[in-house]
């Protein structure tokens, strides 16, 4: 092995401008699939996280039937005493109840449906921060008879603080739903859809409006650990007893956004696919020729004992040579950069920036830094070394020694 | 058992290469009957295509005949496999090319040691060797030389330590001089004939060199593929 090593890497500075090309291209290549690759990922992951972090939470609670049949009639009852007992779980953050109700909303002049959403307004601000997001008025406090109306729905129907909405809807079990509420204020919600269309109200005052009793629709609960999400929901379980609760996750929750997510990722691994075909075609073209140029260097050693093995090996240590360094110099310059802008992330603005602002997002692009990222890559470039040495495995295998010799 | 079969190192037996070319057969080897006795100096001699590479292939395990056997020790080796064929080379059989043949990325000490590497001798014992050998073919302050940087006899010489360097049961040179001058070829031949007096190794050449021929204590003409003296 000791004597491949040597004549792999003297053969390597043979002819040094075709080395350094070779090489040149793997560094190109790999460096800028490092760095498309960790901006795709942390750009993607950055909204799926602040999605779950901000909206959805980690995983849901809900009642087995609701995901299919979203009525208040399908509620849980989570008391207080459950939810305090849930926060002091070790991996959970922050626990959010919330009721979901529809009701047509009237103010005299528009009539338009719209999204009741009961909160905890305590818990509500640590969890989404929706106090930070007023536009006018005040947020709610525990018991306020008041509600707070989306920015965008107040701007269509021209409501503002002080004025009164009537609200009419189905509520639980068939009972009708109708009531008068002042608006305490106007919010700017995460979601521009729901902006467009919704109220919140405490808790209390969205049980009252639909007479449904003590309960909620789901809670929402964010995980400081996702990875370690089994072990916690192990840990709910044996709190509530109930076995009719569904532990439903961000990736349902959110699916459209994740598909999105996953696509959008696909789409970019087809593109480093060409990429990595390119260069995977000049690295051939390459061992095409050392291995002709070379053909009679294989009949000499072959003639003087080396098995054709060991010649394909040389040649496999060879591209891994070329490879390896082109790697370790793309890893070199690229893990600075991505580590800078993983900490230190891309602040977007304009239109751009405003666009993630109006959803609740920092307009910020940052870098994503996983094991997978290098792991991919290396596997990438090795797996290109293997492929390429298929050349001369077949040239050397089917090498007749006495025409190797007469070349 | 007389004498002569015990010191017998090469047997050849009705021994036939047939190539075919085109819708035309090339005999390269006709029928070949030959015994090659240990310490000989002997020269493969004739013209061009009359089929000494051919047989130099066959001893070497280079090539398979398309009859006979070719036995080196009392082992035949056309029926050896790929396998056994790569070991026999490597630790029997020592070869010098007409263009040298050198691993160009090799030091000369290097090459020497190339085929002790592939017999799995020790890196120091293998680097012992390959200086004792480059010195006694005169080339013990050119160790560390690229082949570039050594003349054409120069190489000629590492070639030989390199051949030497297995201990092999003999070694086949290919028209070893045709590419020196004059001096290097006598230079080359000297040395070779004092391994052969002192080491008792046994030479097959083959040539079309007169100074080989007349160095030779053994000729063997070919002609058509057969040997005709």
């Amino acid at each position: 092995m000791r004597i491949l090593l040597k004549i792999a890497w003297r053969n390597l500075w043979r002819n040094k401008r075709r080395t350094w090309i070779a090489i040149s291209s793997v560094f190109f290549v790999t460096l800028m699939c490092l760095l498309l690759k960790s901006l795709t990922d942390g750009s993607t992951n950055y909204i799926i996280d602040s999605t779950i972090e901000r909206q959805t939470g980690t995983f849901q609670v809900m009642s087995s039937e609701y995901w299919d049949d979203r009525t208040v009639d399908n509620f849980i009852t989570v008391d207080e005493n459950t939810l305090k007992k849930w926060e002091a779980i070790p991996n959970v953050k922050r626990i959010a109840p919330r009721i979901e109700a529809f009701a047509m909303s009237w103010n005299g002049a528009h009539t338009k449906p719209i999204s009741l959403i009961g909160i905890d307004p305590a818990r509500e601000s640590q969890f989404s921060r929706l106090n930070t997001r007023m536009q006018k008025g005040k947020f709610l406090s525990p018991n306020e008879n008041g509600i707070i109306i989306g920015s965008k729905y107040a701007e269509g129907v021209n409501l503002s603080v002080g004025d009164t909405l009537a609200l009419i809807g189905q509520g639980y079990h068939g009972n009708s739903a109708a009531a008068l509420f002042v608006i305490k204020g106007i919010v700017k919600a995460f979601d521009p859809l729901q902006d467009a269309g919704c109220a919140y109200a405490s808790l209390t005052v969205a049980q009252d409006f639909i007479s449904m009793p003590e309960g909620e629709t789901y809670v929402s609960v964010v995980l400081e650990n996702p990875n370690k999400m089994d072990k916690t929901l192990m840990a709910f379980k044996q709190i509530n007893g109930k076995n009719d609760w569904v532990y439903r996750p961000w990736q349902e929750l959110i699916i459209d956004t994740a598909a999105g997510a996953a696509s959008d990722k696909k789409t970019m691994e087809i593109y480093f696919y060409i990429l990595y075909m390119v260069v995977g075609f000049g690295l051939l073209s390459t061992m095409i020729m050392l291995t002709n140029e070379r053909r009679k260097e294989f009949g000499v050693m072959a003639a003087l004992g080396m098995k054709k093995r060991s010649l394909i090996e040389g040649l496999f240590i060879e591209m891994f040579f070329v490879n390896t360094l082109g790697l370790l110099a793309s890893l070199l310059i690229s893990i600075p950069i991505i580590l800078y802008f993983h900490y230190f992330p891309i602040h977007l603005t304009g239109a751009m920036g405003k666009s993630f602002e109006d959803i609740g997002f920092e307009p910020i692009v940052p870098f994503g830094v996983s094991v997978n990222l290098f792991v991919s890559q290396i596997a990438i470039v090795v797996f290109i070394a293997v492929l390429i040495t298929l050349y001369p495995y077949l040239k050397i295998k089917q090498m007749n020694i006495i025409d190797a010799l007469r070349k | 058992m007389t004498k002569e079969e015990q010191d017998s190192i090469i047997e050849i037996n009705n021994l036939s290469k047939i190539y075919q070319e085109d819708a035309e057969v090339v005999k390269a080897l006709d029928n070949i009957n030959l015994n090659i006795n240990k310490g000989e100096f002997t020269a493969v001699v004739g013209p061009s295509g009359s089929g000494k590479t051919t047989l130099l292939n066959m001893i070497g395990g280079l090539d398979k005949p398309t009859s006979g056997t070719v036995a080196v020790d009392g082992m035949d080796v056309t029926k050896l496999s790929i396998d056994d064929l790569i070991n026999f080379r490597r630790d029997h059989v020592g070869f010098v090319f007409q263009a040298y043949n050198l691993i160009p990325v090799l030091t000369a000490k290097e090459n020497v040691m190339f085929v002790m590497d592939l017999q799995g001798i020790p890196t120091q014992q293998s680097s012992v060797r390959a200086i004792k050998l480059l010195k006694n073919v005169g080339l013990g302050d050119r160790i560390n030389a690229r082949p570039n940087k050594l003349s054409g006899g120069q190489q000629q010489r590492v070639a030989v330590a390199r051949a030497l360097a297995s201990k092999p049961k003999f070694i086949l040179a290919d028209e070893p001089t045709a590419n020196l001058d004059g001096k290097s070829a006598e230079t080359l031949l000297d040395i070779m004939e004092k391994m052969n007096e002192e080491e008792n190794m046994t030479f097959i050449f083959s040539t079309h060199d007169p100074r080989v021929m007349q160095k030779a204590r053994r000729i063997i003409t070919l002609e058509d593929g057969k040997i005709v003296r």
